[in-house]
């Protein structure tokens, strides 16, 4: 052990030692141009063969670089390029032609192994985009590039918040898939989605994103159930200048659910290598819009375990209860009413006996607010980000880097909440050495004034008429001046009057709903307003979160003293999440909840052959309240031929529980959820006051049930893929087949336990209260799929490409809801252009895209989606003068709206004009 | 480079195609809205259009409830008199009956119009045969703050005859657009005061109301019985006493306690009960009486029935018309299973005249004089059915006896 560590300190020494050997003699300068269209070529790679120095150009391909001595041979490189060698026998200028490449597969990743390689070369599935990509993208926001990819799907909750993820289980909030931001886990910790195109890069300084599909939980930690999505930013040594993009557009151009509403995003990023050790960057983005709405107002059905879109309206249905409608949820059987008019009024009593009134469940609901009428339709995306970069040595590069983020949107979890004044900062401290990085960083969450849309318009309704009074312990006090009880009353004189059950409900709500207040009234608005304020703790709508999360995290690749046996690399992190919501959200009203984790990982490659390569890799984690999981990888990269590969890999991963699952308390509609800790068995006294499964004790029959000690949920993936360049490397064919089985599944139980402790009472539903608790579903569960890509690379700067994928759920148990929510086929076409016309200045993408219709289930809501169509299309013309770029693009182009998960916005045509100078 | 054109062309064309289709939101079984009833013959042209009905479509007119009454989005049962039945009930004459329409105010005819009239369908094979009889909710709203407290109507129905309260229906099952229509053989004209009102009213009544107040001494609230008596919600059935019932138990009971004092002094006792009866109803007021004795009569003569309350499981909330009471003895009980369960309570028989009663007798457990056999002890109703907003009174010829 002591001699490990001694080589460590070793290792650490020597590289941090080259700055002794950072001493230089002859400049040469020069710069590197595209060759077809004259323009300055930006952050090409500039190096000298055969050694480590380089550099690379600038914003307008100017390049300076030492070398000790004349000649050198200096190597030229970039993705999309020829590799290029130019030896330069003097001091002085050098002008470099720099040949656009028609082959693809060039691309490097890093992700799928931690360490550089080629992309034709990984050993798992990986997808790339590129800087260049997003500026060719027919996509108003550089999010919507990923959405393209083999293979993935995309919830869509509004204008800026999508979520992706591959191989099924979608969801608005996905906690299988992880988003890292320049290594940084992006989730909010306390709201536990993540924020990707919320908080996170701006679009000018992505360098590029890349997507593992799949289990990836043995590189990257727990979560990567599904896929991991690595975003990373363009370092400022690289990417020099100042650019800006401005994109002005244009939403709902059909005035379907709002008047024509402008869209502005304007992006801004200065980039500045001070000298050969110091750089820095400064990144800014603001979206401005209205956004988009959820307008499914057909009728819901929340009964049962699973609930269901069904028949019916406002008008017809009584106990309606719109999916976008919103304090309709609030429902009550007016039997209970009549019942006790019957007691006491015998000509009432027969009456209601006559008329089956007590026969059949009476439930009606209280009139609601549609989502349009209640969320401010302003969105505002405000992203702050700067970096400085400071390099050591010549191998080893300091970062100091700040992400901040602000934004209103609107978010779908157990209920629609809006997300106002969302606050969100990442800030991480780095060290990047060419084998080894350390990185410490915290994420700081706030917030800010979101609610709960839902729970506020339902208090809303009970601020401005109560719903059933009641007394201190619950139980219910009829007052005349009560909605339901002005209702019930109503309703029976109405029968009496000689009504139909449907006029007679019609005019009951009338009557009941007699002074509600208008949509947009001044009433509604500052009652409201008020109630979203308040705390949810204390009877409003407020989510007071501000959890934090502090990580420590490092790597080292031990290939320099290894590669005789393999190439070895180490890794370990350490996170602390400190939940804080004030008891809005979790239960910690009385203070802080803290959450450790810690994990460590090894992975050995060898070369077996020179057409066999082999990589296992293993990790080890622990979260402080779940046992330790060890989650092991093995690949195989097997070479056909020169770029075509054969990979073969046995994945795993796992997800603990996330931090709500472990410790939310949160009341959402009648149902309180809460958290597995331990805690919460003693807090709700489950020994004392036990809970009976819900559709038990609605059958009237009640049975027990005890929740047992959560586990972690785990895959395990088998794939098999192939990668491989034809016809002169002009197409690129990428083919994998997967099968994972899930286990110990996380989801939830509706239970019911007594108000009162006394068993008896649960018989009684007023003396009872429903409890929502984590629980592992027995069950086990298989997925497989297939996706098949083909990029083609046509004459005259003309590429094509589809893609095809499918994800299959099966052995599904009856009655088993598994929330998979990914279409069986889902397919993407694109055809382009990057250069044609007068000076080869024009280009253009245009991509389709379509997803088969499937049933989806949420928390929120569960209904079948259709089939979605999108058409996506840019034109663009580059003004080589002036370095910029004018685009005229269309998200949708066809103004085809089309919703992906049930209760979410439904999306229209958004059509922008975009101006980017010093883009590259 | 054509040719390469022409396919982009294509493959764009092909996506504009397909992206051209995106379905709304998600189809769902159509929304069905109920259809009101259709056809003009609604109640109200179906009564207007009936010559035998003209006096009741006056009245119905008069009320200003025709619209009402026509609306296809309403369904109703009617109660309709029709001109026979209104000419009997308004002097015999249709001059008389005429004259008598033409006198009521517009409130008055809609008083009689919402009173025969009841929510929903009642065709003649949903009228109950049921005892306690069935109250239906008529259109009089009798508390405005909760409109379903209303004054009831009661049809009922036995093997031979139906009827609403004791009028007899002469008709059934006439069928309009929004409801359908009975008819009766003479106006069910709606109560408009309270048991205590008009037994107030009864010249013939006051020792029974002189006993009510006795009984009521001691007592508050609704466990008063003149509370009940003007309870407007309440639907009770009062055996009402005569005065001459009273005097008779009075005389029997002082010339008996006088003859047994006085060693068999006949004159004596005959002066005593006949000085008791001189005193008239105060007498009940008298120490020679006892409040819980008096109570115990009183409560013998409201007729009851049980019900699921676990605190006072017999209640007064029945209505017995005279059409209501079986032509076999038939017991029925009384407030006096209040306290004491397991009494028989009286037992009733109607004598039937076609659809009418001819004689309404109620037998008591209790004897005058004491110690003949149970329920030999037999008044006979000399008024019958007497209707109030909150019930129904006989007056009776005999003071029953408990016990």
């Amino acid at each position: 052990m002591r001699k490990i560590a001694s080589h460590l300190v070793t290792l650490l020494l020597a590289n941090f030692l080259t700055i002794a050997v950072f001493a230089q003699t002859v400049t040469i300068s020069g710069n590197v141009r595209n060759s077809a269209s004259k323009e300055g070529a930006g952050a090409v790679s500039v190096t000298i063969k055969g050694g480590t120095t380089g550099t690379f150009t600038d914003d307008k391909g100017n390049f300076k670089i030492a070398v000790k001595s004349l000649p050198v041979t200096l190597l030229i490189s970039s993705v999309g390029y020829e590799l290029q060698e130019i030896t330069v026998s003097s001091a002085g200028f050098t002008q470099v032609e720099f040949k656009p490449s028609a082959a693809l597969g060039q691309e490097v990743v890093v992700s799928a192994t931690r360490v550089p390689q080629k992309i034709m070369e990984s050993p798992v599935s990986i997808e790339r985009v590129s800087a260049a990509n997003i500026r060719n993208a027919p996509a108003a926001s550089f999010y919507d590039v990923v959405l393209g990819l083999k293979g993935v799907d995309v919830t869509t909750s509004s204008l800026t918040f999508k979520t992706p993820t591959t191989r099924g289980f979608n969801s608005s909030g996905n906690a299988r898939f992880n988003q890292l931001v320049d290594g940084m886990d992006n989730q909010a910790p306390g709201l536990n989605f993540s924020v990707g195109a919320i908080i996170g890069l701006s679009e000018l300084d992505v360098d590029n994103i890349e997507l593992l599909s799949g289990a990836s939980s043995a590189l990257y930690g727990p979560g990567g159930m599904n896929g991991t999505l690595l975003m990373t930013s363009k370092n400022p040594f690289k990417y020099q200048g100042l650019s800006f993009l401005v994109k002005t557009g244009m939403m709902n151009t059909d005035g379907r659910q709002r008047p024509k509403s402008p869209y502005h995003n304007w992006n801004l990023r200065w980039g500045k290598k001070v000298s050969e050790k110091f750089a820095f960057k400064i990144n800014a983005e603001l979206i401005q819009a209205k956004d988009w709405i959820g307008t499914d107002n057909r009728n819901y059905s929340r009964l049962g375990s699973t609930g269901s879109v069904i028949a019916g309206n406002r008008l017809t249905d009584p106990n309606y209860d719109g999916v976008n409608v919103y304090g309709d949820e609030t429902t009550v059987d007016i039997r209970a009413f009549f019942g006790s008019i019957a007691a006491n009024l015998p000509g009432a009593a027969n009456f209601i006996a006559a008329n089956g009134l007590l026969a059949n469940p009476q439930n009606v609901s209280r009139t609601g607010y549609t989502e349009k009428e209640l969320i401010n339709p302003n969105t505002v995306n405000f992203k702050l980000a700067g970096s400085l970069h400071y390099k050591l040595s010549e191998n080893t590069e300091a970062v100091l880097a700040g992400y901040w983020g602000t934004g209103n949107t609107i978010y779908t979890g157990s209920d629609r909440y809006s997300l106002k004044d969302f606050k969100m900062g990442q800030y991480k401290l780095e060290l990047n050495n060419k084998n080894w990085s350390l990185r410490a960083y915290t994420t700081q969450e706030n917030a800010g004034e979101s609610y709960n849309t839902t729970a506020t318009t339902r208090i809303f309704n009970e601020s401005w008429k109560k719903s059933v009074t009641t007394d201190a312990a619950g139980n219910p006090t009829p007052l005349p001046t009560d909605w339901y009880i002005q209702y019930a009353f109503s309703y029976l004189s109405n029968r009496m009057n000689g009504m139909t059950e449907y006029d007679a409900h019609q005019a009951s709500r009338t009557l009941a709903d007699v002074g509600r207040p208008a949509a947009g009234s001044p009433a509604l608005v500052a009652a409201y307003n008020a109630i979203r304020k308040t705390p949810i703790s204390k009877g409003g709508g407020l989510l007071l979160d501000k959890s934090d999360l502090y990580s420590v995290e490092g790597n080292y690749n031990l290939t320099s003293v290894t590669k005789e046996f393999a190439d070895i690399l180490v890794g370990a992190n350490y996170k602390r999440y400190v939940l804080n919501s004030q008891g809005t959200l979790f239960a910690d009203s009385t203070g802080t909840i803290g959450i450790s984790e810690y994990g460590a990982y090894v992975q050995a490659t060898r070369a077996i052959t020179s057409y066999l390569k082999l990589t296992a890799s293993g990790r080890y984690d622990k979260n402080q309240n779940f046992d330790g999981r060890f989650t092991p990888r093995v690949t195989a990269l097997i070479k056909v031929a020169e770029n075509n590969n054969i990979r073969l890999s046995y994945q795993t991963a796992y997800r603990f529980p996330t931090n709500q699952q472990q410790w939310i308390n949160l009341q959402v509609g009648s149902t309180r959820l809460i958290g597995s800790n331990p805690s919460f068995a003693t807090a709700y006294n489950f020994a004392g006051n036990p809970l009976y499964t819900a559709e038990s004790v609605v059958a009237g029959s009640p049975v027990g049930f005890t929740p047992a000690a959560v586990k972690p949920e785990s895959v395990n993936s088998f794939e098999a893929g192939y990668k491989g360049l034809m016809l002169e490397n002009k197409l690129l064919v990428d083919v994998y087949g997967y099968f994972g089985q899930y286990q110990n599944f996380l989801g939830r139980r509706n239970t019911i336990q007594t108000t009162t402790g006394i068993a008896a009472d649960i018989s009684n539903p007023s003396k009872r209260r429903n409890i929502s608790v984590p629980i592992n579903t027995s069950d086990k569960v298989k997925t497989y799929g297939f996706g098949l890509s083909a990029d083609y690379r046509l004459p005259l700067n003309f590429t094509i490409g589809a893609n095809l994928a499918s994800d299959i759920l099966t052995d599904v148990p009856a009655n088993f809801v598994a929330y998979f929510n990914a279409p069986k086929y889902k397919t993407n076409l694109n055809v382009g252009n990057v250069g044609f016309g007068p000076d080869k200045r024009l280009g253009f993408n245009v991509a389709y895209r379509w997803q088969q219709a499937y049933y989806y289930q949420g928390d929120f809501a569960n209904g079948q989606l259709p089939d979605v169509h999108t058409l996506d299309a840019q034109i663009n013309v580059k003004l080589p003068k002036t370095k910029s770029i004018l685009k005229l693009g269309a998200n949708n182009l066809l103004n085809q709206y089309y919703y992906n998960a049930i209760g979410n916005s439904q999306i229209g045509g958004l059509y922008y004009v975009s101006f980017g100078y010093n883009v590259y | 480079m054509k040719k390469l054109n022409n396919k982009l062309l294509v493959a764009f064309s092909v996506m504009v195609f397909l992206s051209s289709c995106n379905k709304e939101l998600g189809t769902l079984p159509a929304i069905v809205v109920p259809a009101y009833p259709a056809g003009t013959n609604t109640l109200a042209a179906t009564i207007a259009g009936t010559v035998t009905d003209s006096l009741y479509n006056r009245i119905i007119i008069k009320s200003g409830l025709a619209a009402t009454l026509g609306d296809n989005a309403r369904t109703f049962t009617m109660f309709v008199p029709d001109n026979n039945a209104l000419i009997l009930s308004f002097g015999g004459s249709l001059p008389a009956a005429n004259g008598a329409i033409a006198s009521f105010s517009a409130a008055t005819c809609a008083g009689i119009v919402q009173y025969n009239t009841v929510g929903g369908k009642v065709p003649a094979s949903a009228i109950p045969t049921t005892f306690p009889n069935y109250p239906f909710p008529s259109q009089i709203i009798l508390d405005p703050t909760q409109p379903f407290v209303r004054m009831t109507t009661f049809p009922t129905k036995n093997a031979v005859y139906a009827y609403v309260n004791n009028i007899p229906i002469t008709a059934v099952d006439q069928a309009a657009s929004n409801g359908i229509i009975h008819h009766t053989g003479a106006l069910v004209a709606p109560p408009s005061a309270t048991l205590k009102t008009v037994i107030a009213a009864e010249p013939t009544l006051s020792y029974f109301r002189a006993a009510v107040a006795r009984a009521d001494s001691g007592s508050v609230g609704l466990s008063k019985f003149d509370s009940l008596l003007n309870y407007g919600v309440t639907n009770m059935t009062v055996l009402a006493p005569n005065d001459a019932a009273f005097q008779t138990l009075v005389f029997g009971l002082v010339y008996s306690s006088a003859l047994a004092a006085s060693g068999g002094n006949i004159p004596f006792a005959t002066a005593q009960a006949n000085g008791a009866v001189a005193a008239g109803p105060a007498f009940l007021s008298t120490n020679n009486v006892t409040t819980l004795q008096i109570k115990g009569i009183v409560a013998y003569h409201l007729l009851a029935s049980l019900t699921t309350s676990t605190t006072t499981p017999y209640q007064p909330n029945i209505r017995v018309f005279s059409t209501n009471v079986p032509a076999t003895p038939t017991f029925i009980k009384t407030l006096v299973n209040g306290s004491i369960a397991i009494h028989p309570g009286v037992l009733a028989q109607a004598t039937y005249a076609g659809p009418f009663v001819s004689s309404l007798k109620f037998s008591s457990f209790g004897t005058f004089p004491p110690g003949g056999a149970p329920f030999s002890y037999t008044a006979t109703a000399l008024t019958l059915d007497k209707h109030a907003v909150n019930g129904v009174y006989h007056i009776i010829d005999k003071v029953l006896l408990p016990q």
